[in-house]
């Protein structure tokens, strides 16, 4: 148990880090509780963390139950990891259930409702599940969860049978509530579940922000990926494991003075049918953090489940689940045509080739290789031989693929084509993908989250748009009226984060979001403050990674 | 694999016999598609054959026409063997090379068995080109020798069965220290040596690779002497030999591998 002494936000935000740290991939290592005081409300029973992005404040919801001096107590397997999901301890009321309702415990989706049957003993009284990330305080916004990946976290937690329809081996059906939240508001319209948590059907839930009540029927489920039919055995917890989770990974090469470091303790998890992107500069250790998943590397320290599935108790079947694209168009047999290269690897990675021959025949097709399809791979271009490269990845199979610049050498349209079919697949097929690229354009274009790595280490992981801080602009303004008291001022009202002073007036830089702009620019309005240039600086995600990596020139003050 | 992709739901597991089937089909497509290699492969061994059986003709006249069975032979045996070793040996640095080595490594049937079984698909095709081979040695040499194929096959197969072995080791070292490939390539012409070994004045040469197998094979084909014809000691030992080194050069090719996966070597090259 941590118990942090109560001395404002920046312990706070170091605790959860810490708790965050800790928890990160740790989605098998449940080995009891962790705690974090609460010290600092900061709206609603927020606290702020310095989380995962390193770069912005994410904040875990600890419900409106929770008072300073609380012990949020992390039980269960989404706690600190990824989506920062937080109970409160306790038997006080808390999120997601209505209000004064006795909740469900994550392992007893029972309740009291459903079957007549009296309710189970609650193994645990604190049913909160916080499936949140806030990007800003103050309610600005909040969730970016997607409904799948949300449905898969919720099943997770409640041992639930979500996606395979039925009553959960016994288990009276269920509910499942989601609501988003847009600028403070709930926002039925958003299809970005913000949190969830699961109610006996017929039970009536208050909605803790908007008091909005709202009786769990069997839409709500199938909303959550539910479908009514007839009862289906539990599933297996495996069946709802990460496609990928890598706990503690660590891995040294060489010894003494000229020991190199490559992967040092490096904890995530990648949930299945997500795009992963991991970045990083060269020398960063993401080849070898992938090698060290896929087994090519042993790593020294550290764990890898491969759908649940742990390398070391069972190499063969945690890498029957994975194929990698790791030399870009040299990953295949040259003298073979297209598709006996399908075949041939489908094969290897444990597949009978018969079996899978529609789905050769729809990759061909989908890859615009269905012409060349019995041509010799040397004959064609470096474009197709990489689409090659990737079929016969896919051609057997896996659930898990590792793609190591699978776009280096493309043309634009190729690349294009490849974008678009790892999305795809992604999308309609449940396929997990992590990739490893310095192109830019494919990680935004293509990835769900980004986990960015410098010196073996994760400095950031997270969405895109956060890392981008979507939310957020940067507006680089000129004026000759900036002066000192101007400047003070808007110090004080706005994130100024670079001042330069000019001959007449000076330059500054400002950052805040899309209302925040408008606030600021009504502001100069007011003072009559005449602008001769105004320019966004906002930056990409090569500046984002420059700047996380330490390569960069920074956003500080002062430039 | 599951199946991730749902593309095709009814995807079943392949077996063995399945991947023994895709390695050796493999392995006949590219024989039968690039049949130059092969060519050139029996012409270079049919010309090297030529230069020692005319050259040594003109330099030990008759005394080389005397024992030419046995040269024939051991020959034939020493292309079988070259093809074993280095089916292994030079296989790994050219998957290396094609960047197909590591998605071996990750098949679920496990990287040894896969490398072997390649090493056996080549050793298939080494039988034809060397069969091709003998039948050339023997219409230049006009000599006439006793093939009686089952005899033949198990012999021989079971005496390369130990170079496979070398083979294997000696791919487990190239996997560690690529560049390494080119000398062990050097190793092949120690097989003279082994095959021509005086396995009946030193006795204990038997339990080298391919010596008591060569042994065998001379009286197979230039006596005549039926498989089931040898003394069942002979047959014994010719077995234990080749799967001591089959199972040695097994476990090197492991250590060896897995210390290249440690090494963060594998792919390399």
């Amino acid at each position: 148990m941590q118990v942090v002494p109560l001395d404002g936000d920046f312990a706070v935000r170091r605790a959860a880090r810490d708790l965050f740290d800790r928890r990160r991939g740790g989605l098998e290592q449940r080995t009891g509780r962790e705690s974090v005081r609460v010290v600092h409300r900061v709206a609603g029973g927020t606290v702020g963390v310095d989380g995962v992005g390193v770069r912005r404040l994410d904040a875990v919801h600890v419900g409106d139950g929770a008072e300073v001096g609380d012990e949020l107590v992390e039980t269960g397997p989404l706690g600190g990891h990824l989506e920062g999901g937080v109970q409160v301890a306790g038997d006080g009321d808390s999120v997601g259930t209505p209000a004064g309702g006795a909740g469900v415990s994550p392992r007893d989706p029972v309740g009291d409702g459903g079957d007549g049957q009296p309710s189970k003993p609650r193994a645990d009284p604190a049913p909160v599940v916080g499936i949140e990330r806030t990007q800003r305080f103050g309610g600005a916004r909040i969730g970016e969860c997607q409904p799948r990946r949300a449905r898969e976290l919720v099943a997770r937690v409640f041992d639930l049978p979500l996606g395979q329809g039925g009553d959960g081996g016994g288990h009276s059906v269920v509910g499942v509530g989601f609501h988003g939240w847009r600028e403070g508001r709930r926002d039925t319209s958003a299809a970005v579940p913000a949190r969830a948590s699961v109610h006996p059907l017929g039970r009536r839930v208050i909605y803790p922000y908007t008091q909005q009540e709202e009786t769990m029927t069997t839409r709500h489920r199938e909303d959550a990926g539910g479908r009514e039919g007839p009862s289906t055995p539990h599933r297996e917890h495996d069946d709802v494991a990460p496609a990928v989770a890598v706990d503690g990974l660590y891995k040294r090469f060489g010894s003494g003075p000229d020991a190199v470091t490559a992967v040092d303790g490096v904890s995530f998890a990648v949930e299945r049918g997500s795009v992963v992107g991991l970045l990083g500069p060269n020398g960063a250790g993401k080849t070898t953090l992938i090698k060290s998943i896929i087994g090519t590397v042993l790593p020294d320290a550290g764990t890898v489940r491969i759908m649940g599935v742990d390398v070391r108790e069972a190499p063969r079947e945690a890498y029957g689940h994975v194929d990698a694209m790791l030399e870009g168009a040299r990953n295949d047999y040259w003298r073979l045509t297209v598709r006996e290269n399908l075949r041939y690897f489908a094969t290897v990675g444990g597949v009978d080739p018969d079996s899978v021959a529609t789905r050769h025949d729809r990759l061909l097709d989908r890859l615009d290789l269905a012409a060349k399809a019995d041509e010799p791979v040397r004959n064609l271009s470096r474009g197709m031989k990489q689409k090659v490269s990737l079929a016969s990845v896919l051609a057997g199979g896996a659930d898990v693929v590792f793609l190591d610049e699978p776009t280096l050498g493309l043309d634009v349209a190729s690349a294009r084509t490849f974008r678009a079919e790892i999305r795809r697949l992604a999308a309609e097929t449940g396929l997990t993908v992590v990739l490893s690229s310095h192109d830019m354009e494919v990680v935004e274009a293509v990835c769900d989250r980004v986990i960015v790595v410098a010196d073996g280490r994760i400095v950031a992981d997270d969405t895109v748009d956060a890392l981008l801080r979507a939310d957020e602009h940067t507006l680089r303004l000129t004026s000759p009226a900036f002066d000192a008291d101007v400047v003070a001022s808007l110090h004080e009202r706005f994130t100024v984060t670079d001042v330069e002073r000019l001959d007449r007036g000076a330059r500054i830089e400002v950052t805040a979001d899309t209302d925040g702009l408008y606030t600021l620019m009504d502001a100069l309005r007011r003072r009559d403050v005449p602008l001769t240039e105004v320019r966004s600086v906002d930056q990409g995600l090569d500046d984002v990674l420059l700047d996380l990596t330490g390569d960069g020139p920074g956003r500080g003050a002062g430039g | 694999m599951t199946g991730g992709q749902s593309d095709d739901s009814a995807a079943t597991r392949a077996g063995y016999a399945a991947l023994v089937r895709a390695v050796l089909y493999r392995e006949l497509l590219v024989f039968v598609r690039y049949p130059a290699n092969a060519v050139g492969g029996i012409v270079v061994a049919v010309f090297f054959f030529g230069v020692l059986f005319y050259g040594g003709r003109m330099v030990a006249g008759r005394a080389l026409t005397d024992s030419i069975e046995g040269i024939v032979v051991g020959y034939f045996l020493w292309t079988l063997s070259v093809g074993a070793y280095s089916s292994i040996a030079n296989d790994i640095g050219s998957e290396v090379q094609w960047g197909t080595l590591e998605r071996h490594v990750m098949t679920p049937f496990g990287f040894a068995p896969v490398a072997l079984l390649k090493g056996v698909a080549k050793l298939v095709r080494t039988f034809i080109t060397s069969a091709v081979i003998l039948a050339v040695m023997l219409l230049v040499t006009g000599t006439r020798l006793h093939v009686d194929v089952p005899t033949v096959t198990v012999v021989a197969a079971l005496s390369v069965a130990s170079v496979l072995g070398c083979g294997l080791a000696a791919g487990g070292v190239t996997v560690l220290y690529k560049r390494i490939g080119n000398w062990l390539n050097l190793l092949q012409f120690g097989f003279i040596v082994l095959i021509s070994a005086p396995v009946f004045e030193l006795g204990w040469t038997r339990v080298l690779p391919l010596a008591h197998g060569s042994a065998l094979l001379q009286r197979a084909m230039v006596d005549g002497v039926h498989l089931l014809a040898f003394p069942a000691a002979d047959l014994a030992l010719l077995v234990g030999v080749a799967v001591a080194y089959l199972g040695l050069g097994y476990l090197v090719f492991r250590y060896a591998t897995r210390r290249a996966r440690r090494l963060g070597v594998l792919g390399d090259y």
